[in-house]
């Protein structure tokens, strides 16, 4: 017994040196993300026109005349001669830092160049010229990832850096907060951006089509732009010196604009507005459809809108990923007829009886809507991570990832490719 | 890596001691107790298997951990009797710390049904001494103090999508806790 307790006293002695050594740790790593913020002037003077230049990450895309201007992610437009879509051309590209949407009426180009909209006489493509910038209209802008910069400054990019913090951990808890880590802190919301794309409605001078992920939209002398909550009038009777009209704060999180003879479809993550133009400078709210906060463009037409609404990680939160029929003919209180599960859909485009769905990864869905309250899927176009889309003619143009594809689709039960304008 | 050297040493050992012509004895060793450290004083059981030769004991451990997360430590241990006094021993345990998946811990994002948090194996070790006093014939009563370290770590995926200049990525997060505890245990060896 004697042993015994010799031996428990040397246990408690060494217990004491060991106490000591008794600090838990935590430690954080993650990519610290610091911006490089350029002024507006600087940017702006960059704009120019030069050689054309392969596709490497196709955004929005418009269509007039015989002409497809396809925009490159945050760097400016691609100029495409599109007289035979067997063989498009690369004419030329447009420089324009921080573009994303794009629309053209006559000889004037309305391009986003971050926070503001520029007017550029694209008469000659290889010499261009701004006739107008109208500054800070895309104000949202400069909110970015929990970042402010001041007015005339913009985030063109950011500086990575791999970090470490430690984490205190508190008494009684053995990981800080609760027994959870709560993220954030070093980054603020999510990936604020003004997006962009056309829709055209006749008028004045000769315009084009976009795309249903377009934030552009021209109506008779007024193009509507939309940034995450505001809707811009911009009279253009004087194309090349547009001016703002008006400026309506009609939510948050709005992502496209669709025109539709007198109205305005406009397609938020939580649901569809339809707004009025019986005062075209006043763009008047008439009615809306909710659904889960979701990415969705919007088109219409007299009876039917037909919204995609996809799931996208931290931007929207929902999981669904659908093809939604809307009857509209009771423009006051739309109701919901149809829902198609998709894989990931994006922008559509539709044509007589034809709609057309960019399904992401999936391709392209062509559905028959004859009747409109139970498309039935055709075909389905293979093709890797599909955009956006626009039926002009006969003519479907693609805008996927690695660039722009034409499909000819007169034979509605035999669309055919016709071209790859690829990187 | 150089933590999982000592795991192999370990394994090479057993190995020679079965060259030695000394038949190994079934040893059992189970335990409760508690883990005292800066942050927490938890209940910790754990159960050893093995064999014993002359002044040592080699055997697979697999234990009940608590402290920071729940967790199951597997692990080697070797101890043997310090010179020839039989109530004392020294022992040591290295072996993987295998988190739980706890609700506090998710595979998936429940909004939007991506990936959440990884959980990582890590190290595990413990060291120390204690005491045998025997109980009757081949069961002994076991007590023993020691030093016992986890490592918790994970990754907290897709937690921002960030993007400009037509390029966009999402961000992770990689969490790591080194948990420093003294151990203090009771149990049974037969």
């Amino acid at each position: 017994m004697k042993k015994f307790i010799q031996s428990l006293l040397f246990i408690s002695i060494v217990t004491f040196f060991f106490s000591s050594c008794l600090k838990d740790i935590g430690t954080k790593h993650y990519k610290m993300y610091t911006p490089i913020i350029e002024t507006m002037s600087s940017l702006k003077a960059k704009v120019k026109s030069i050689a054309p230049i392969s596709v490497s990450n196709a955004g929005k895309l418009f269509v007039i005349g015989n002409y497809v201007f396809l925009n490159e992610k945050e760097k400016g437009i691609h100029v495409i001669d599109n007289t035979n879509p067997s063989n498009p051309i690369n004419k030329a590209f447009i420089v324009i830092p921080g573009n994303t949407d794009l629309f053209v009426k006559g000889n004037i180009l309305y391009a986003n160049c971050y926070t503001d909209l520029l007017a550029i006489d694209i008469s000659n493509y290889n010499l261009i010229n701004t006739t107008k910038s109208i500054d800070d209209i895309f104000s949202d802008v400069r909110f970015i990832n929990g970042y402010n910069v001041l007015t005339g400054n913009a985030i063109t990019g950011w500086i990575e850096k791999d970090t470490m913090m430690n984490i205190e951990i508190a008494e009684g808890q053995g990981i800080w907060s609760n027994g959870r880590y709560i993220s954030g802190g070093w980054f603020g919301g999510g990936f604020a951006t003004i997006g962009g794309g056309p829709q055209s409605q006749a008028g004045g001078s000769a315009t084009g089509k976009a795309g249903s992920m377009s934030r552009f939209a021209i109506v008779d002398n007024y193009l509507y732009a939309v940034s995450n909550s505001t809707l811009n009038s911009v009279d253009v009777s004087n194309a090349a010196q547009p001016l703002v009209s008006a400026k309506l704060s009609i939510g948050w999180n709005i992502e496209t604009i669709y025109p539709f003879k007198d109205k305005l479809f406009i397609g938020s993550q939580t649901g569809m507005f339809i707004y009025g133009l019986t005062n075209p400078s006043q763009p008047n709210y008439i009615s809306g459809f909710s659904h889960a906060r979701l990415c969705d463009p919007v088109i219409a037409d007299d009876n039917y809108a037909y919204i995609t609404l996809h799931a996208s990680a931290n931007i929207c939160v929902g999981t669904q990923n659908e093809l939604d029929v809307v009857k509209i003919s009771n423009i006051t209180s739309p109701v919901l007829v149809k829902q198609i599960n998709l894989t990931k859909p994006k922008g559509l485009s539709k044509d007589g009886n034809l709609l057309f769905v960019c399904d992401d990864d999936a391709g392209i869905r062509v559905f028959d809507i004859t009747n409109p309250e139970n498309p039935i899927l055709k075909q389905t176009i293979p093709l890797a991570a599909t955009y956006d889309i626009i039926c002009n003619n006969g003519i479907a143009l693609v805008s996927a990832k690695d660039g722009l594809h034409q499909y000819n689709y007169t034979n509605a039960n035999n669309v055919v490719k016709l071209s790859s304008f690829v990187y | 890596m150089k933590k999982y050297h000592f795991i192999l040493f370990v394994f090479i050992s057993f190995y020679s001691f079965s060259q030695q012509k000394v038949k190994p004895v079934f040893t059992s060793i189970n335990s409760i107790g508690t883990l005292w450290g800066s942050s927490q004083n938890v209940f910790a059981m754990q159960t050893i298997n093995g064999f014993s030769f002359k002044q040592w004991n080699v055997g697979l451990g697999v234990s009940f951990d608590s402290y920071g997360t729940q967790s199951t430590p597997i692990f080697i241990d070797v101890r043997r009797n310090i010179f020839k006094n039989k109530n004392l021993f020294f022992y040591t345990d290295a072996g993987v710390n295998i988190p739980w998946r706890t609700t506090n811990f998710p595979k998936k994002h429940a909004w939007n049904n991506e990936d959440a948090f990884k959980l990582n194996t890590s190290f595990y070790g413990e060291f120390g001494i204690g005491l045998k006093k025997l109980l009757a014939n081949k069961t002994f009563f076991i007590a023993s103090i020691g030093y016992s370290y986890k490592h918790f770590s994970y990754v907290e995926q897709n937690v921002q999508t960030w993007g400009i200049g037509g390029v966009t990525g999402k961000s992770d997060f990689n969490y790591d806790f080194y948990y420093k505890r003294i151990a203090l245990r009771l149990g049974v060896q037969f």
